[in-house]
């Protein structure tokens, strides 16, 4: 049969940001895939060589606005890492709630996309109703609806106190409330749903493992792997369960998703009340010198950051390691054998993040 | 002024075009659509044809892969158009500007009419931004 | 750093075959610029992303450095990535973009090499 080449993107309704994918399509059915990448690279790994290191924090912040703290978080970690800082405990605390206060807004985002790329407007509507209860507490506690900018090396920027505290509890009732009326419910029952998800994109145990996938997209195939199980900041007092589930398709991506804004909401509420009394950051002298791999769980999945310092206040390189970068292999066997009209679908199942894919 | 011209003031139709930012700015239109803020109620519409808008709004800063493709869409608007830049990495290149792929501000590819800063810029600001463009398209540049 | 073993070029392939047998994920990847050579260290992980493992290479820089994209498809991308972003010659990769992934062609040419501030 004749094959023909479809390009879909950069520009497409489904991406907020510039993909393309060539599809090698036989009548309905894509036989191959291409990915075009590199329309919005703008080489941050140079810049980061470029300013002094305090500085590269907001930097690392913006490589993605998406899971921004989770970004400048890694790359706290690396220095502290290397110079040997111990960071106070009520930082490590506050460091978790904001992680994971950034991991339920980007998997609410991302639910709220994927609902749109199959025509439901209203999951889309609700979820981002919802979603902004999330962002409300964000700007109340560290001045900013997305990028939070509390990281420093050595601890946090801010606190939060008891009265905050207190209504930002009350505010995460208000969205559990929501969640469970409008959207929970939906995602597990909804017929129109699982019509457009499950079984679509199948990515097996074994493939997941040599393609090296991540995060949800990897614990959706059934590997219990998520960097939280390393337990950094403070995981390791909060106690951490990764969500697994087998299935391997759309769907079950979609599930892990959803049950880790349920997981994370529980972890913030813990972290507020485990949170111990004392400083929040501590006085971070001289120039770090050395090299470490540091590694977080975004809400895509694992972060590497290699940092080398020389004893400057430059340092030497700066790698960035994303999770899209390290999904996309994995999208590529997920395509071949479906529809075209199911690749939006199934491309967003691995919650594509460009701007940190091409840094 | 003529009914086309009020309507257009009225039912402006928006293209976003992201040129490299870090999603941040996007989320926050994407935001602004939703129902929260719902800039659908002052007739704006978000379009992916070019040749449909009136308003272009860009994210991020121009970079070489793509500054191309953002002339491209800038010319195939109709006039009267207006660009509104959300965002400082747009306005300025930001905290990308010394970037070795980054050209710097939109203003360096396109002519920029409204120049939106943060970083991210929130949605009201974006939504002031918008209704800024509205005054010059209604009064014709 | 930590779990580091340092080989040479033409134990690369061996060494990487055995983190296949050994059930390893393929992290990422990072070259080095150190003036008179390259360093390339790849990055595994053992036990579900607990334990990490590097591999060194040192390379001269007007030597060859085979891909490892034949054992490890994912590394593809990234051996693409390096090979943009410096002037190092990587040989077989699976899915070869010729420098013409990330960067355009008016992009500044290598940006990450040293000395192109
Ligand atoms: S202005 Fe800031 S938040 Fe907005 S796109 Fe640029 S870097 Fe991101």
């Amino acid at each position: 049969m004749a094959r023909t080449v479809i390009p879909f993107g950069p520009q497409h309704p489904v991406f907020p940001e510039p993909i393309q994918l060539k599809l090698e399509c036989e009548d309905e059915r894509i036989v191959g895939v291409v990915p075009v990448i590199g329309y919005i690279s703008r080489g941050i790994e140079k810049a980061a060589e470029l300013n002094p290191f305090r500085n590269n924090i907001f930097l690392c912040e913006r490589v993605c606005g998406i899971c921004s703290f989770m970004h400048a978080l890694c790359y706290c970690q690396g220095i502290e890492d290397m110079m040997k800082v111990e960071v106070p405990s009520r930082a490590r605390f506050l460091r978790v709630f904001w992680a994971e206060l950034s991991r339920m807004h980007s998997h609410l985002l991302w639910l709220g996309l994927l609902a749109d790329s199959f025509g439901f407007e209203s999951l889309f509507m609700q979820v981002w109703r919802a979603r902004e209860i999330i962002l409300d507490i964000s700007e109340m506690t560290s001045g900013h609806r997305i990028i939070q900018s509390t990281n420093v090396i050595g601890g946090v920027r801010r606190d939060i106190d008891e009265e905050m505290a207190q209504k930002v509890e009350e505010m995460l009732a208000q969205f559990k409330e929501l969640a469970d009326r409008s959207i929970l419910p939906t995602i597990l029952n909804d017929p129109t749903i699982k019509e457009r998800t499950v079984g679509k994109g199948i990515l097996t145990k074994e493939q997941a493992e040599l393609l090296a996938a991540v995060g949800p997209t990897l614990r959706g195939s059934g590997v219990a792997s998520d960097m939280r199980m390393t337990e950094y900041a403070a995981y390791k007092e909060i106690g951490f369960e990764p969500i697994v589930e087998t299935a391997g398709d759309s769907y079950a991506r979609t599930l892990v998703r959803v049950k880790e804004i349920y997981q994370s909401l529980d972890i913030i509420l813990k972290a507020l009340s485990m949170m111990p009394e004392g400083d929040i950051a501590v006085r971070v002298t001289g120039r770090p010198e050395g090299e470490v791999v540091s590694r977080v769980e975004q809400p895509r999945g694992e972060l590497i950051y290699y940092v080398k310092g020389n004893g400057t206040a430059n340092l030497e390189r700066l790698k960035i390691g994303t999770p899209t970068f390290a999904n996309i292999p994995s999208l590529l066997v997920m395509l071949p054998g479906c529809e075209l009209a199911d690749v939006p679908v199934i491309t967003l199942s691995i919650d594509p993040c460009i701007a940190c894919c091409e840094r | 002024m003529n009914w086309i011209a009020r309507s257009r003031a009225k039912s402006p139709w928006l293209l976003h075009y992201d040129c490299g930012s870090c999603n941040g700015c996007d989320i926050e239109i994407l935001a602004c659509l939703t129902p929260l803020y719902d800039i659908e109620r002052f007739g704006i519409v978000n379009m992916g044809n070019p040749k449909h808008a009136d308003i272009l709004l860009v994210t991020g800063p121009a970079n070489h892969p793509n500054y191309r493709v953002l002339k491209n869409l800038y010319e195939q608007m109709p006039e009267p158009k207006v660009v509104v830049v959300v965002g400082s990495c747009g306005c300025t290149g930001g905290v990308f500007h010394n970037c070795p792929n980054i050209l710097g501000g939109i203003d360096k590819v396109i002519p920029v009419d409204v120049y939106v800063p943060g970083c991210a810029a929130k949605p009201e600001a974006i939504i002031d931004g918008v209704v800024l463009a509205l005054e010059k398209l209604k009064n014709g540049k | 750093m930590e779990n580091e073993i340092t080989v040479s070029k033409a134990e690369l392939i061996t060494e990487v075959q055995k983190m296949l047998a050994q059930k390893a994920m393929f992290g990422t990847a990072t070259c080095l610029d150190l003036d008179e050579r390259f360093e390339i260290i790849y990055h595994f992980e053992l036990e579900q992303g607990l334990k990490m493992r590097h591999i060194r290479v040192s390379l001269a820089k007007d030597d060859t450095l085979p891909s490892i994209s034949n054992i490890y498809m994912c590394a593809a991308l990234i051996e693409n990535e390096m090979q943009e972003m410096f002037d190092i010659k990587i040989s077989g990769i699976a899915l070869d973009f010729k420098r013409g992934m990330l960067l355009a062609k008016e992009s500044p040419k290598t940006p990450l090499m040293k000395g192109k501030e």
